[in-house]
């Protein structure tokens, strides 16, 4: 199935890709104790942490869609184990939606903490750590 | 008793921490609503996300732990209770999402407008959580959730007389239980004007919220006069356990015995919960799936028991090491603490 061919792929690059960039930082320390020094290490680092998340995603896509029609291999399929009570796409409108609103909510939260960084957002987190003093 | 029994009585402790644990934070998010306008109540939900803040949703690890046990250990219970009762089950975790979102977002707010709407979001959901989980508890208890898949009215099933009783309940213990454990968090903030406005809360819920759990046993008796019969018969026990701890804790508020009344109150709760499983057992799913039925594979079971005695061995401490730090951290009511 292409799908999981894609998906599988995808997860396969970006973890040896997420590797290199490892290797990139470590190389650099080991020649003179400090970051690599272009700027592409930085755009590659600052792509890293969404490529990671892609990478999980395609993981799910190729364990989820590989697995069809089963939904435990061999032995149910998903058309057997659906729940076949009335409304469940009205519930997953909704979950969907609600999600949507969090993902927003979520952006904008994480913006402002960008622009102010000692706003601690968890409350386990209410004594921030002093993040720049004494450089 | 058999393992399936063993784990039964896991599945109803586990269901005791997570009301009086995570019942305390839905209750504390309830006082949050009517804490009043932003001003007047600024102080009380200051005290009230500090008090929450320190264990912010560890307590839902319980709830997690009913509905894997309850999954793993009686399966066809599950199928049936998950099928069912989707509709209440989604609006819960909907519920417990959007409140964890909105208290964290709330704290990271800079405009009063943000805040109330996080804030409103916070509350509501506090007060609708545990109400669905009650009604939840109200639709087995009153057998309206059939073994078979989807066998049961996917609205009736939760919104009748019992399981309206049972949600009310539910509302109502979450906003008793935290405003007795808010009290003693009050006196250690060295808040004396909060500590009054607690005591009062709690006094005035406590009787309340008592005279509302006994008053209505009559709409048990009309609409599940078979539950009704077993709470007085062999549960009375633990009925008649709680209405004593219930008055006992009354006293103890009224006496200032603010950290005991914590153990009071709590098995006021508790016995409430245990009253309804003694009511029903050896019947996991009235009318007839009883938990020998419902258990599954004996290998199963036996992995599951020593999975959990591993896991508890891990996790109480953890836990334990958790409350202890916050609880015996001074806490700061108004300004954060300094930073630098």
């Amino acid at each position: 199935m292409t799908v999981v061919k894609w998906a599988f792929q995808l997860m396969v690059a970006i973890g040896f890709g997420l590797v290199a960039l490892s290797g990139w930082w470590a190389l650099a320390w080991w020649r003179r104790r400090g970051p690599p020094r272009s700027p592409w290490f930085l755009r590659a680092a600052a792509l890293a942490g969404i490529a990671a998340a892609v990478a999980v995603e395609a993981g799910w896509v190729v364990t989820e869609v590989g697995r069809q029609p089963w939904i435990v291999y061999g032995v149910m399929r998903t058309a057997e184990a659906v729940n076949p009570a009335p409304g469940l796409a009205t519930g997953l409108a909704l979950v969907a939606a609600v999600y949507a609103v969090l993902t927003v909510a979520t952006v904008a939260v994480l913006r402002r903490m960008a622009r102010h960084r000692d706003e601690p957002v968890a409350p386990q987190e209410g004594v921030p750590e002093p993040v720049d003093s004494g450089r | 008793m058999t393992v399936a029994d063993v784990l039964l009585g896991v599945l109803l402790a586990g269901l005791t921490l997570y009301t009086l644990l995570a019942g305390a934070d839905f209750g504390a998010g309830i006082w949050d609503l009517f804490a009043g306008g932003a001003r007047r109540g600024a102080a009380r939900r200051e005290l009230i996300a500090h008090s929450i803040g320190p264990v912010w949703e560890a307590n839902h690890v319980w709830l997690i732990l009913v509905i894997t046990l309850i999954w793993t250990t009686f399966p066809p219970a599950f199928a049936a209770f998950a099928s069912t009762l989707y509709v209440p089950l989604t609006l819960a975790a909907l519920g417990i999402i959007g409140r964890g979102a909105a208290f964290a977002f709330r704290k990271a707010s800079h405009t009063l407008a943000e805040q109330r709407l996080y804030g409103a979001t916070f509350a509501i959901s506090s007060v609708a959580t545990p109400f669905f989980l009650g009604s939840i508890v109200g639709a087995v208890a009153s057998g309206r959730v059939p073994p078979g898949i989807a066998e049961g009215d996917i609205w009736r099933s939760w919104l009748n007389p019992t399981s309206g009783y049972a949600g009310l309940l539910a509302i109502g213990v979450c906003a008793y239980l935290a405003a007795v454990y808010l009290i003693h968090d009050a006196r250690r903030a060295g808040a004396a004007d909060l500590v009054a406005q607690f005591r009062r809360r709690a006094l005035i819920t406590g009787v309340v919220v008592g005279a509302g759990a006994a008053a209505g046993l009559a709409v048990v008796a009309a609409d599940a006069p078979d539950l009704f019969a077993e709470l007085r018969g062999r549960a009375l026990v633990l009925v008649l356990l709680s209405f004593v701890a219930g008055i006992v804790s009354l006293v103890l508020i009224g006496t200032g015995r603010y950290r005991l009344v914590r153990v009071t109150a709590a098995l006021a709760v508790a016995a409430v919960l245990w009253a309804w499983g003694a009511a029903q057992y050896p019947v996991l799913l009235p009318p007839d799936l009883t938990v020998a039925e419902a258990a599954g594979d004996p290998t199963v079971l036996a992995t599951v028991l020593a999975v959990l005695v591993v896991g508890a061995l891990l996790l109480t401490p953890s836990l334990l090491w958790l409350f202890s730090i916050f609880q015996g951290a001074k806490p700061t009511t108004g300004k954060p603490p300094p930073r630098g």
